[in-house]
């Protein structure tokens, strides 16, 4: 459907819009949307400190300080520091390197499965189709989290099985929307000739099928990585994922949880965690929206 | 209609079976060795080891071990805990009707809350209790429910003191809770309400409806609440696994005995066959909550209920609509 009505608009305004390709069109459309470029002003910065960390802080995620245990932020300390004296800026952004890295890494195992899935379901329809998406019926049958805890429990900690775990959930659901959309643009004459051609059904779905139904879902991204950063953030909370010393997020979070009943004095374990959390999850929630708008101005309001 | 139900719920066994099958193939292939969790200590030894696997059935091929959890489980046995000498059941039962309070009671007041917020803000479109609506649902779609808990129990439990942080005593105590669940589900519920709802309002039967002077009341209820309900239903229907979910990251916040604290422990004490029972139970109520939803849609819809009639038409329906 969405490659319907986004080449429409393009045919309609040939004319006018003849050099701006697709990609710029939707940048153009994005730039104007005040909300989502403010949300990427802060992701780029965000990510930026994740990566510079080292720079911005003088203090080791891992150092401990004992005699500086719980201190409210200061100049020295600007989060202030955690249970073992640690500064939480420092840790907050090394942690943002493990969240957003198994974020982005669930979303693209994700977004891999699901769109072969989906292609070939698509393509090729009849008894591949049914029983894949049989297959997928049953996997979102169960609630995501409670799948994402399963595996979670089942593989173990660590970086890419806590991605893992949480792709599986997202598989189904790109791989139905690929589906669809592989099903409007399969009956197109470009596919016709490239049958004709004498091209393979392998090359026809990686050339012409995968690249022409791939734009939705690339636009959803952002909006898959901040469920998956809500989706790390409870896991966490349960004790899987990745495990301390090594920060992430969610174990951060839930490492100041344990001092909830000294709210009063010690809010900063709690707080800035927290923040954290919502803001990056807010921000990708939004430029996702933005950009789903941008991508198709028909749903606009 | 009973063809219709009847088909229906026929139509959820392989759902569940498959959904049995894909969380008992997980836990098949962990990494971890129950009979190492179940000797503890004493796992060093390998003859002991050894003579574990063999009485507890894990040498034997996939295919049985299978059979033998399916065959189990449609006698109501979720097999025995790794860790403690009880049955999963035994562990699990007490505990599913706490975690069922807080989940539907999450979803009663996501759909109390969040349907009528969502259709007030599209009837006003534009106007500033729309955008203070969206905004709001937008920020609380971003908390995780386990958040929103720790606030509502910082300021309710902690601060204002008016209502207990922990325990299920009373029926207080689940007050807190179902909020801290419901949050993300209402907010869910009034955005997709409001979008189905400005989808609708633009049609020309609504116009035509206005234009034969149908009172407002009646020309939002009959014509535009009615027709918009499809997508809304979805929404509900799949918003109890939400509400479950969320509901068991919440209860161990507000320490409520119920599944969350049980898969917590069970977690840390590696007692995975636990997990998985929990994971189980909650697919099942899952599907019978998609169960009623598709009766549901027939309520709403009588097209849905011919055309399934007619033959598998009515999933390409729900797909569109969803």
């Amino acid at each position: 459907m969405a490659v319907k009505t986004k080449t429409k608009p393009a045919e309609e305004d040939g004319v006018r819009l003849k050099k701006r390709s697709n990609f710029g069109e939707v940048w153009h459309r994005l730039r104007k949307n005040k909300l989502s470029m403010a949300c990427l002003i802060f992701l780029t910065v965000l990510i930026l400190g994740i990566i510079f960390s080292t720079w911005i802080t003088p203090y080791d995620y891992t150092a401990q300080d004992l005699m500086s245990r719980f201190q409210l932020p200061s100049a020295a300390h600007p989060f202030g520091t955690d249970d073992y004296g640690r500064d939480l800026l420092t840790r907050l952004l090394v942690g943002g390197r493990y969240t957003l890295l198994i974020a982005i890494l669930s979303v693209a195992i994700g977004i891999v499965f699901g769109m072969i899935i989906g292609a070939l379901c698509g393509f090729f329809g009849k008894w591949i189709d049914s029983t894949l998406m049989r297959i997928m019926d049953v996997i979102m049958s169960i609630p995501g989290m409670m799948l994402a805890i399963c595996i979670s429990v089942a593989l173990g900690s660590g970086v890419f099985n806590t991605a893992l775990a949480l792709a599986v959930g997202t598989i189904p659901m790109i791989a139905r929307q690929l589906r669809s959309s592989t099903m409007l643009i399969n009956g197109q004459e470009y596919i016709e000739a490239a049958r004709s051609f004498g091209e393979s059904n392998f090359r026809i779905i990686m050339t012409h099928v995968i690249p022409n139904t791939l734009a939705p879902i690339i636009v959803q991204t952002s909006l898959y990585i901040g469920g998956s950063i809500m989706g790390i953030a409870g896991l966490s909370f349960l004790g899987l994922g990745v495990q301390p010393p090594t920060p992430e997020w969610g174990n951060i979070l839930n490492n100041g949880l344990d001092y909830i009943y000294d709210f009063s004095t010690r809010w900063n374990v709690i707080v800035f965690p927290a923040l954290v959390i919502v803001l990056a999850e807010l921000a990708f929630n939004l430029l996702g929206d933005g950009l789903r708008d941008a991508m198709d101005p028909r749903m606009r309001k | 209609m009973l063809k219709y139900i009847l088909r229906r719920l026929l139509m959820i066994i392989p759902v569940l079976l498959g959904a049995i099958i894909v969380v008992f193939t997980i836990n098949y292939f962990s990494t971890t060795d129950p009979a190492m969790v179940k000797l503890g200590l004493s796992a060093s030894d390998p003859v002991k080891l050894e003579a574990m696997r063999e009485t507890m059935g894990l040498n034997r091929p996939y295919i049985v071990q299978l059979g033998e959890y399916l065959w189990n489980l449609l006698h109501g046995n979720l097999g025995d805990s790794y860790v403690y000498s009880k049955t999963v059941w035994e562990l699990l039962g007490n505990r599913i009707p706490n975690t069922l309070r807080i989940g539907l009671g999450a979803m009663v007041i996501s759909v109390c809350v969040g349907i009528p917020l969502g259709l007030v803000a599209a009837l006003h479109q534009n106007s500033a209790l729309d955008y203070i609506t969206t905004a709001i649902a937008v920020f609380m779609n971003a908390m995780p429910g386990f958040l929103v808990a720790v606030l509502l129990m910082i300021v309710f439990g902690l601060k204002l003191q008016w209502l207990p942080t922990s325990g299920a005593d009373s029926a207080k105590s689940f007050i807190l809770p179902i909020i801290a669940a419901g949050i993300g589900p209402i907010c869910q519920d009034a955005r997709m309400t409001r979008s189905s709802v400005l989808e609708v309002i633009r049609q020309d039967y609504v116009r035509t409806a206005r234009a034969k002077g149908i009172a407002e009341g009646k020309v939002i209820t009959r014509h535009v609440l009615k027709n918009s309900l499809i997508p809304i239903l979805t929404m509900v229907g799949s918003g109890l696994g939400t509400c479950l979910a969320g509901s068991i990251l919440v209860e161990m916040i507000f320490n409520i005995p119920g599944m969350g604290m049980l898969i917590n422990s069970s977690i840390m004490s590696k007692d995975f066959i636990t997990v998985q029972g929990c994971v189980v139970i909650c697919a099942i109520v899952v599907a019978l909550a998609n169960l009623l939803t598709d009766l549901a849609y027939a309520f709403v819809d009588p097209r849905i209920m011919a055309q399934y009639t007619g033959g598998n038409k009515k999933k390409k329906k729900a797909e569109e609509a969803a």
